[in-house]
Formats: C-alpha cells, structure tokens, sequence
C-alpha cells in the first residue's frame, strides 16, 4: 500500500480541482481514472491508501460496485463523492461503511477532514 | 313465451273433463290462495310504478293501477267468502257479495290488462317528465276510488245486481260476464304474442300472466261451482297468473345484480391496471427528477471547480472575496438540489436541516477563524421557487455578518410566524454598515423582491436583521 491517492471521476475539471486541493494538503495523487475499468487497473497498478471515487461514473458497474471489487482485491479506503442523496443510493454507500461520503458540490473544509482522517 | 302459454292452455283443456269433480269443501283454499294474490299483485304494482317512473309509458301506468285493482279485489274476495276468516259467516257485505266481488275481480283484470296491451302495442306516447307526478297520484287516485265505488256496491247493494249463483251453481250472466272476461284475456294475449312480442318482454310475460287467469276462468267455469276440481284448480291458476310479474321483476333483479358484479369487476381490474400505470408514470417521473438534480449537482461541481482553477491566480482582495461569495452561492444552490433529491416527493422538504447545513457550509468553507454560529429553525416546508432564493439571501446575510472582524457570537433563526408566514433573523454582537451600497444590498433586494419579503435592520447591542417570508401554500 502506497501512501497516494487515486481519483476516480468522469469530470475531467473536478479531477483536477480535486487534485489541486489534495496537493496543497501535501498528500501525493498518484493517478486518475474515469471509468470502473481504468480505476480497477489503476487501484492494482499503484495500491493506493485512498480513493476518492465518484459514484456514478460513464457506463457500468458503478463507483460503489467498483470500490467493493477494489476494497477485496487490494484493500484501499474510499471517500465516495457523489450528486445524488436519494435514500437508495446513499442507503447502498453506507453499506459499504466508507471514509466519508461527501456530497457535489463538495466542500473545501469537509474534503480536507476526510483525507486528513483517511491518511492517518 | 308461446309454448309456456300453449302449456298452460294444454293442461287446463286436459283437465276440463275432471273439472266438475267435487272435492271436499277447504274454506281455508279462500284465504290461502287470495293473500299469496295480494302480496304478489301489491309487489307488482309497486315495481311498475317504480318502473314507470324509468319509462313513462301510459301502457306501463295502467298495468300498475291493474294490479293495484287487482290486489284490492284479492282482499274484498277473502272478506266476503263464507268461511273464509270465520266459521259459518263472512266478514262484510251479503251473500251475494262473495260471486261480485269474485266477477268485478276477474272482469276488472281483464279490461285493464286488455287496455294496457292496446297502448303498448298501438301507442308510442310517453308521460312528460313534468307532468309525472300528476300522472301518478291522478292515476292511483282514480283507481282507489273505482275500488271504493265498487266495494260499496258489491258490499252495500248487491241485492240489486243480477244473481249470478243459484244454489251452488252459476247462473247464465255469470257464465255471460265470465266467457266474456275469458275472450277479453285470449285477445288480450293475442296482441301480446303477435303484434308486442320481443318488444318489450314485461308484456310478453303479462300475456303468460293473462293466459294462466283465463285458464283458471274457464276451468272454474266448467267446474261448476265451489269446491270442485275446476274451483280448486282455478284458484291455484289465479296465484299463478298473479306471480308471473313477480318472477319477471326477481329476474330482471337477478340480472342486475350479475351486470352489476361483472360491472364492478371489470371497474376493479380498470383501477388496479391504472393504478399500476400511474404508479409506473410517478416512478418514471421521479426517476427522471432524480437524474435531472444529479446533473445539476454534477455541473454545479464543474462550476465551481472551473471557478476554483479561473481563481488560483487572482492576488486583489476584494476579488478573491467576490469568487469565495460565488463559492458559497453555489454551494447553496448544491444543497437545495440535495435536499429536493432527498425528499419524498421530490418537490418539497423541511426547513430545519437544510438551514443548518447551509449555514456549516458557509461557516465550513470561510475557516477556522470565525464567529460562533448557532442556528434554530421550526418545521417549516419549502419548495424549489422558495428555497432558492431563501438560501441565497441566506447565504448573503451570513457571510456579510461573518465579513465583519469583531463579530463574535451570531445567531441564525427561522420562525413560523402564523400559518403561511414565516421570519428570519439573522444577529450579531457587533455593529455597523452592512448593506448599504455594495454588490450585497443589490442582491439582498432582488431577492427580497421575489420572495415577497420585508426586511427591517435593527442595531441595538449589535445587529439584529429580521426578514418577514410569506411561504407558499404548496410549500
């Protein structure tokens, strides 16, 4: 397990603000993945400490299936970002047990706290 | 219909030769027979009134003031039959009244039922709507008082009417009156069965109505006298004839009630299916809705990331603050999209949480070096033309507070006040300008504008703004 951190969005701009922001919270970003596929190639390539894992992503399985496979496989914890606070799928990410949920648009003080919590 | 009729008139030819067969002498046959007649001819007229209250035929009036006639008769027969209540005497009238009552019975039956026959078969004229009520009581009056008139003749005088008995044998008028009652029916039936027919089955049911009274007149005349076979069998015939209505009224009945269950279970399979339609269309809006706040969380989030990355370079002061008010205007927006994604029917949720978030938000995104903010709010509900503006002006309340370097404690509060109103107060412990002249105040006003709201300032110990909101009904 590597100490980076490994973004997973189809938003190109938000992958970059975000990695901006972890950046200047000191912390290494190691790669970003835009769909389930890249991000589990990705997650086995660099084992990361962290993702940052948006929910719904382009195609199928979904970040929360996505993060499930990579959670068994290498291990990694997850902070889930995502647009939606429909009980279902909230219900669905709690499961999970994650980090932190964060939701879009996400806040500066929350992102910190929860990387912050996760890199510990 | 016909061969119930040709049956009917089969069995009564059949016994003409054992009609005047003497049986032993039942008075109890009298009052047995004659009040299954009258509860079963009362029905009938009380179903064809009603009845004609639907159809409002003149054919349809006088078959219902026949058996209103008929039932009448019925009664006057039992009251002047020796024997028949009591041993040895009749109840009113003479002797003679027992054969008249018997003839005006028979004859009576027969004429109305002929007439009502006539109509139905000749004439297409119907009550009006307006004059149906005179219709009716003129009607029934009117046949209340031929019963009348004929029961205190048959009753009072009828010793100055022909004899019709002689011993216990009719004499010539009787058989006159009777063979003339029996021709009247078999005409009657005749119009039924070839002229009515299909056409209206009430009175293709009357004709077997009719066919089994003068079976029963014929074979009571060939009979002979009381207490024959003919006697017997002819009254047994009569509580037939009078039935027949009856059974055509529990049929109809029996109809109904099959059309109304089938009715019923096609109705209840038409509400589950567009239940199921609706419940598909409400799911498919709502998957819609959901996917619309999605995107629009989504690209708030490009939004603000596009304005995070325009703004790394910018040094001056005052525009570093105009993009972190932007930050903050958008994350408002993010939280109302939240809070509608969240709720149940996707247009409306409550205050309570929403105002507390917005306001960790905005305290959350300004740093650790700030004022202490407490928030309270009632259960009040917003939808989205209220909730955006309401936390916008908010959101430009709060943090123009949290600007100023010597607040220490500020206080945010929604109140109900009343059943569509509501206040908001947003204080501080420290005083001075806040709106006037910038950007804030522009923004404040048009927002104030569009919830329809009033704005008083109030510095005393600090400021204290407090809005007045009207809350939409739907809200």
């Amino acid at each position: 397990m590597t100490d980076c951190i490994l973004i997973v969005d189809d938003e190109a701009l938000i992958v970059e603000v975000l990695s901006a922001m972890i950046e200047d919270m000191g912390y290494a970003v190691c790669a970003s993945a835009a769909t389930a596929n890249e991000a589990v190639a990705l997650a086995m390539q660099h084992a990361p400490r962290l993702i940052l894992m948006d929910v719904r992503l382009k195609g199928v399985p979904d970040g929360i299936a996505v993060a499930e496979d990579i959670r068994r496989t290498v291990g990694s914890r997850v902070i889930f970002i995502t647009g939606s606070r429909e009980p279902d799928t909230v219900e669905r990410i709690k499961r999970y047990a994650p980090v932190a949920v964060l939701f879009k648009p996400v806040r500066l003080d929350q992102l910190q706290s929860a990387v912050r919590q996760a890199m510990s | 219909m016909v061969i119930l009729c040709c049956a009917f008139v089969l069995i009564s030819v059949i016994s003409i030769p054992f009609a005047s067969v003497r049986l032993p002498e039942i008075p109890a046959i009298i009052p047995l027979s004659s009040s299954g007649i009258l509860v079963a001819e009362f029905a009938t007229s009380f179903l064809l009134f009603a009845w004609f209250h639907e159809v409002r035929s003149w054919s349809l009036l006088v078959l219902a003031c026949t058996y209103l006639f008929a039932s009448s008769m019925a009664v006057l027969q039992v009251l002047t039959f020796p024997d028949a209540v009591m041993v040895g005497r009749i109840i009113v009238g003479m002797r003679l009244s027992t054969g008249w009552a018997y003839m005006v019975w028979i004859s009576g039956y027969a004429l109305l039922t002929f007439a009502a026959l006539l109509l139905e078969a000749f004439s297409r004229r119907r009550v009006s709507a307006r004059a149906f009520n005179h219709a009716v009581i003129g009607s029934i009056s009117a046949t209340v008082a031929i019963i009348a008139g004929l029961a205190w003749i048959i009753l009072c005088v009828p010793d100055r009417l022909p004899i019709l008995m002689r011993g216990s044998e009719w004499t010539g008028f009787d058989q006159f009156v009777a063979y003339g009652a029996l021709s009247t029916l078999a005409a009657g039936v005749a119009i039924g069965l070839l002229v009515i027919r299909a056409r209206n089955p009430l009175f293709l049911w009357l004709t077997l109505a009719m066919t089994a009274m003068a079976c029963a007149n014929l074979i009571n005349e060939v009979g002979g006298g009381r207490y024959t076979l003919g006697w017997t069998v002819g009254r047994l015939s009569w509580a037939v004839s009078a039935s027949v209505l009856f059974l055509f009224f529990l049929g109809q009945f029996v109809r109904q009630q099959k059309l109304l269950t089938q009715a019923r279970d096609t109705l209840e399979q038409r509400v589950v299916q567009r239940t199921a339609e609706l419940t598909a269309t409400v799911s498919q809006r709502d998957v819609l809705l959901r996917e619309v706040y999605h995107r629009v969380n989504g690209n708030l989030q490009v939004l603000d990331a596009l304005i995070a990355l325009q703004s790394g370079s910018i040094t001056d002061t005052d525009a570093r603050a105009a993009v972190a008010a932007l930050h903050h205007h958008i994350l408002a927006l993010g939280l109302v999209q939240q809070h509608l994604m969240a709720s149940d029917d996707k247009r409306t949720f409550l205050a309570t949480d929403f105002l507390r978030e917005l306001t960790d938000s905005i305290v959350g995104a300004r740093g650790s070096a700030v004022a202490d903010v407490s928030v309270c709010a009632d259960a009040v509900m917003f939808d989205t033309d209220f909730a955006v503006p309401f936390g916008l002006l908010t959101t430009e309340l709060l943090t123009g507070m949290l600007s100023r370097q010597d607040a220490n404690n500020i206080n945010v509060e929604l109140r109900r006040a009343g059943v569509q109103c509501a206040v908001l107060t947003v204080a501080a412990d420290s005083a001075g300008q806040l709106l006037e002249g910038s950007p804030r105040a522009r923004i404040v006003s048009a927002l104030l504008r569009q919830l329809g709201g009033k704005m008083t300032v109030a510095e005393r110990n600090g400021t204290r703004i407090e809005v007045r909101l009207s809350v939409p009904e739907s809200a």
